[in-house]
């Protein structure tokens, strides 16, 4: 099962981590970085089988395709931007933390501007 | 598997550790900071190419 192998692996990159907290700091930021891009690539064939149900049940469904690729886009971002915002942190680096998460935001209020405008076109044609 | 890949960092990491607490004793302290930065650079690039791995997966998944 894919947990185990996160499990486990997050377990032995911590230990890891703290032997070389103690010496070197930046090489184990490097480790930080290093497992935590495996620990995602462990889920990606999940979140494939994932993506593709959806597909499935939104071209059989009359819903208008392109606002999935809007969402999955929307969460993509939301994932990378997870991921490098918790890297920062570990760091101590907030202020660039919280400068990559005001990017993510602009960038996924960018990417919903056409579900924005759909949304409003359906209101004026209610009211 | 991939944990081998930490294996090597965590390796990395502590010859540099061990190699500059050597230099430093013997009074090189320039060549000790040469070493750290030589070991940074050298896991900087195995990291760079497995982020860039990530971030094509995670292209393709999310067609970005």
């Amino acid at each position: 099962m894919t947990i185990f192998k996160v499990i486990g692996f997050g377990i032995i990159a911590v230990s890891l981590i703290i032997i070389l907290k103690q010496q070197k700091q930046e090489i184990a930021l490097l480790c930080v970085v290093a497992s935590s891009v495996i620990m995602l690539t462990f889920i990606f064939d999940d979140l494939k089988n994932v993506i593709s149900l959806i597909d499935k049940l939104v071209i059989d469904s009359a819903i208008d395709s392109s606002f999935l690729k809007i969402i999955l886009k929307v969460i993509g971002i939301s994932y990378m931007v997870e991921f490098g915002k918790d890297i920062c942190k570990d760091a101590g680096e907030n202020a660039i933390a919280n400068k990559i998460e005001m990017a993510g935001k602009v960038i996924i209020v960018s990417l919903s501007i056409p579900v924005i405008a759909s949304l409003l076109d359906i209101v004026a044609e209610l009211v | 598997m991939d944990i081998d890949l930490l294996f090597k960092i965590a390796g990395v990491g502590i010859l540099i550790a061990v190699l500059n607490q050597v230099l430093s004793k013997a009074g090189r302290e320039d060549q000790a900071m040469m070493t750290t930065l030589t070991g940074v650079i050298i896991v900087l690039m195995m990291v760079i190419s497995k982020i860039s791995e990530l971030f094509n997966l995670v292209r393709d998944t999310f067609n970005l």
